[in-house]
This record gives structure tokens, sequence and C-alpha cells, in this order.
């Protein structure tokens, strides 16, 4: 038993199935689109961030900071380490809650909800650190994004009178696939991708939701050069086709590029805000960054 | 690819499977029959344990308290009353479904090592609550539960029973698949990655924790009316923790992340357990 449990984690099965043919997996049928939200073509601030505030005991790690995103843009948050940066996208998402101020989404608050409800209203996510189901294929895991837009209960499921919606969740998990350009990868394992790759996994899974909003946590965070060209066409892609995007980020060059405003950050409070050209020549940006060495 | 033949079998190896079952009873002599019911009696409540703690992530010591709702419940209302036992499954099912849910309420919330324990802590204490309770007959038991039976037809040789048992086993592999391919199933799996992560895609992680529990519970019930039919018999002792961790083991065995190791694992640790109680007087016995 004791064995089993070092050599075999997972049981004696997998490596029974090991013995069975190989069965290769079928493409994907095309099936009828998924309820689509309704776009709203607002003039307003998609997201509003006003005065917020976060503290942890005595440290204040958000210090009322506000700014707004606008449909159609990608937004950089950058600052250094420690600046507060993912304090203030887990306020956005809903993992953390604020202490003060308050956060409104096309014009409705969000602060204070719980992270379903505003997944629910129209903001998709990804992971700092990746979190992608990796033995579920890449399929599996995007369709699991478009859980709010279907609703196939335990016992339909079970009694597998679900096939129709499930038939059109795997139709719109291959098209986001394919609008990230991992066709390649649609069968294959999660796990088994290159860390780039999974960040855009986890994009795909984000826009299998439909969202209004896409916030990204530091998405080039350790990638190599290449694979963040590629993360940059494909954001770029995406904010052709209308989407909005809040992108925090560390890395001053991916953002540079990239986006179309930038708000910088650091001991929780918002040190500049503009557009990027700008930002690169602000002497209190780059007294931050580089410590007051220059 | 791996990721999908992991949750559905090909029609072909399910027929084949199918096939070797059904020839087992009339070829095999009466004892491999009734280890044959044991393995499929087995296979139902790992079945339940593959779904909780292989794929959810939840683990239970407790699952032979569930197995003991189910046969208490028709073992005493046939005995007592005289209720059809086709009558007792619903309502064992109705019992474990509200003792479940407020187990898992109570329970689920718990992480790490606290989960465990506490499984452990409701386990022991229902099945002593089976041996105390007098109108359950204490430790001795109830005794003289009727054969379940069809109409001019009671299924009392255990190679008839075998077919039921397994037919029972195998819509529960089918349904627990069903289950694992589908929109609902692609969240329980994804437990595993964390409740930050299924939070942020609209996933109640809570509220499914507690279905997938309660399902678990219910397999476990229906195995436990099977059982009492069968045995036409039930004492406390088999509904204790140390069934619950037999239980567990067979999960583990045979492979916490797909349900057809639910029966691997059962065949494993029935078989094993009657070699070794062929073998160990052997050894022992002479030294």
């Amino acid at each position: 038993m004791v064995l089993l449990l070092q050599r075999a984690r997972e049981g004696v099965w997998p490596w029974l199935e090991r013995l069975l043919p190989k069965r290769a997996s079928p493409p994907v049928p095309d099936a009828a689109p998924l309820p689509v939200r309704h776009k709203a073509a607002g003039q307003g601030a998609r997201l509003e961030v006003d005065a917020a505030r976060k503290q942890f005991g005595g440290l204040v790690a958000v210090n009322d900071l506000s700014f707004e995103i606008r449909p159609g843009e990608i937004l950089g948050l950058i600052g250094p380490n420690g600046a507060g940066k993912t304090t203030m996208f887990n306020l956005i998402s809903g993992a953390l809650r604020l202490t003060a101020g308050d956060v409104r989404f096309c014009g409705a608050s969000i602060g204070g909800r719980q992270p379903y409800e505003i997944a629910r209203l129209g903001i998709g996510r990804t992971f700092q650190h990746v979190k992608l189901i990796g033995s579920m294929s890449v399929l599996d895991n995007v369709a699991l994004g478009a859980y709010l837009r279907s609703e196939a209960g335990v016992l339909r499921a079970a009694l597998k009178l679900d096939r129709a919606e499930e038939a059109r969740i795997k139709a719109e998990a291959a098209r986001q696939i394919a609008r990230c350009r991992l066709d390649a990868h649609t069968f294959d394992a999660a796990g088994s991708l290159a860390l780039g790759r999974q960040r855009i996994v986890e994009i795909a899974r984000a826009l299998a939701a439909d969202p209004l909003l896409l916030l990204l946590d530091e998405p080039a965070a350790g990638l190599r050069y290449l694979e963040k060209q590629e993360l940059a066409a494909l954001l770029r892609s995406l904010r052709a086709d209308g989407m909005t995007i809040l992108l925090v980020e560390h890395d001053m060059d991916f953002v540079m590029g990239l986006t179309d405003r930038l708000v910088v950050m650091d001991f929780g409070e918002k040190l500049a805000e503009g557009l990027p050209a700008e930002i690169q020549k602000n002497p209190v940006v780059l007294e931050a960054y580089l410590g007051g060495v220059t | 690819m791996k990721a999908f033949a992991r949750v559905s079998m090909g029609p072909a190896a399910f027929a084949a499977i199918v096939v070797l079952l059904a020839i087992v009873p009339l070829t095999m002599p009466p004892f491999w029959v009734t280890l044959g019911n044991y393995i499929g009696l087995y296979s139902i409540v790992a079945l339940g344990l593959v779904l909780l703690t292989g794929v959810a992530g939840q683990t239970s010591f407790g699952q032979a308290a569930f197995v003991g709702l189910g046969a208490y419940t028709t073992a005493y209302l046939t005995t007592r009353y005289g209720t059809s036992p086709w009558l007792t499954l619903p309502i064992g099912l109705v019992i474990t479904f509200a003792v479940a849910l407020f187990l898992g309420f109570i329970t689920l919330r718990m992480r790490g090592h606290y989960l465990p324990l506490a499984t452990i802590a409701w386990g022991i204490s229902l099945s002593l609550l089976f041996g105390n309770l007098d109108f359950l007959g204490g430790h001795t038991g109830l005794t003289g539960i009727p054969p379940l039976a069809l109409p001019g037809f009671e299924l009392k040789s255990e190679r008839h029973f075998y077919y039921l048992i397994w037919a029972i086993a195998l819509c529960a592999l089918w349904a627990s698949s069903n289950l694992l391919d589908s929109r609902p199933g692609r969240a329980i799996r994804a437990l595993k990655g964390g409740l930050e992560m299924v939070e942020a895609f609209g996933v109640d992680a809570a509220r499914l924790k507690i279905v997938v529990f309660v399902y678990a519970g219910l397999l476990a019930c229906v195995s436990g009316w099977l059982y009492a039919h069968l045995q036409r018999f039930v004492n406390p002792s088999p509904f204790g923790i140390h069934q619950g961790i037999e239980y567990l083991f067979m999960a583990v065995v045979g492979g916490a992340g797909s349900v057809w190791g639910a029966v691997v694992g059962a065949a494993l640790i029935t078989l094993l357990k009657q070699w070794l109680q062929d073998l160990l007087p052997h050894i022992l016995g002479r030294a």
C-alpha cells in the first residue's frame, strides 16, 4: 500500500488505461453560439475606481487611489514591486474587500461584491500564478470559463440530457481557443504547455465568459521575449475587437508599446497618470523605478 | 488527450466489460459470485469517494456510515413494519440526503487536516449510534430482512442478486462519468485549482462541494440497501470507521481520478484481503 502511494499516486487505473487502445479526440462540432451579453455602447467609463482604500491592520496598501478605464482601451497599472498593484487588482475582482472608497463597473457599484457576482456582471480575469487544471485538456479548461453562460445541473448532466448545451459550450470554447491561436493544443493537457501558452489559455478561459472588461494580473511575468511578443499581439487583436483591458504589470518595456494610457503606483498611491510617452519622461516615475540613482 | 480518455471510455470497451461481468455467474463457482457481489457493492461506495476525494479533493473517512444509513433504514422498516423494500430505498435516500446535507454543511467548510478528522468523528458516532439504539437491535443487529422480490420472483439466489448489483453499479458508473464530462463536472474537477479560481468563473464552490458530498452519500446509501437485502441481516460492524478507511483505500488504490478506478480498487482490495486471509495462516500458523 505504501509502495503504491509512493510509486503511483494516481492509483492503478491510469496504469491499466495505458494498456487500452488510445482513442483520438473527436473534433469539436460546430454548434449554435451561447447567449451573448449585450455590449453596452456607453460613453462613460467602463470602470471607475473612486478613492479606493485598503488597509491591512496599520499598513495602507492602497491609499485613496482613483482612476478610470474607458471602453476599448488597454490601461496599464504599473509600479515597482510592493506598490500595491495586485492589491488594487484584487479589490476590483472582489478577492479583497475595500476598506473605504468605491469601485463602479459600467456605472454600478461593485465594491464589496463577491467574486462570482462580479464575474456575472462581465469582468473576466487571469491569475498571476497560472491556475489551470493541468490534467484537463485545454478545451475543458476554457469551457469552464463559459460556466455562467450555461445552466445544466448535476442531474441533467448525470443523465446525459445536457448534450445540446454541452455542444454549444464546447463550440464556444473552441472559438475562443482559435481566437487566441491555440488551436493546435485544443486537446492537449493544459499542464503540458509552456508557461507562455498557459497564460494565453487563461485569457481564452476568461474570454469564454464573454466579458466586458478583462483584468490581467502580470501576464508577462516569467515569459521569454518571443512569448511576450505573442502575448502583446494577442492583446492588440483583442483591443481591435473592442475589448477593454486592465493590465497590471511590472515589466515597463512590455506595457510601453502596448497600452493606451498608464497609471503608475508607488506605496499605494498614484504617482502619475498619462500616455506611455509622457510617463517615460516623467522624473517622479523614473525616480521611483530607478530608486533615485539618476 | 489523456484527460478525455480518463472520463469516458469507448463503447467497445464498455460492452466488453458488460459481457465479461455477465458471464461470471454462469461460469464461475459460487464463491466467486459472492466475491463479485461484494466487489460490486464496494465499487458503488468507492465511486462516490472517487468523485468526492479523488476529483473534488475532499477526504472522507465516514462513507461507511452512509452505507449503514441505507442498510439500517431498510432493515428496520421491512422487519418492523413490513414495508416493501422497493419503498425503503427512496426513504433511505431521503434520510441520507438530509443527513449528508447537514453533515456536509457543517464539515465541508473545514480545510486541511480538519476535514478528514471531522469525517472520522461523525463516522464513528453514526456507527456507535447503530450499535446503541435498542430499536435497531443494538450490537446484535436486525435479522430476518426479507429478500428483494419482483412480482412472482424472489431474488434469493446470489447469482440473481449479482445481476442487480452490477446493473446498479454500471448505471452509477455511467451517470458519474457523464457528470464528470459536463458543465458541473468541469467545475467539480476545477475545485482542486483553488476556490479563488473557480469563483472567478461564477462557481459557488461551497454549494458544489456539498452537492458532491451528497451525491457520494446517496451512492453509499444504495450500496447499503443492496447489502441489507443480500445478507438479509445487519449489525453495526460493517459500517464502522474501519470499513470507512477501507473504502478510501479502494478509491485511492484504484485511481482516485477516474470512475473505473473505483471498480479496480474495490476488486483489488477485496481479492487481496481474501488472498491474504488464505495465505497468512499458512505462513504464520506454522511459525
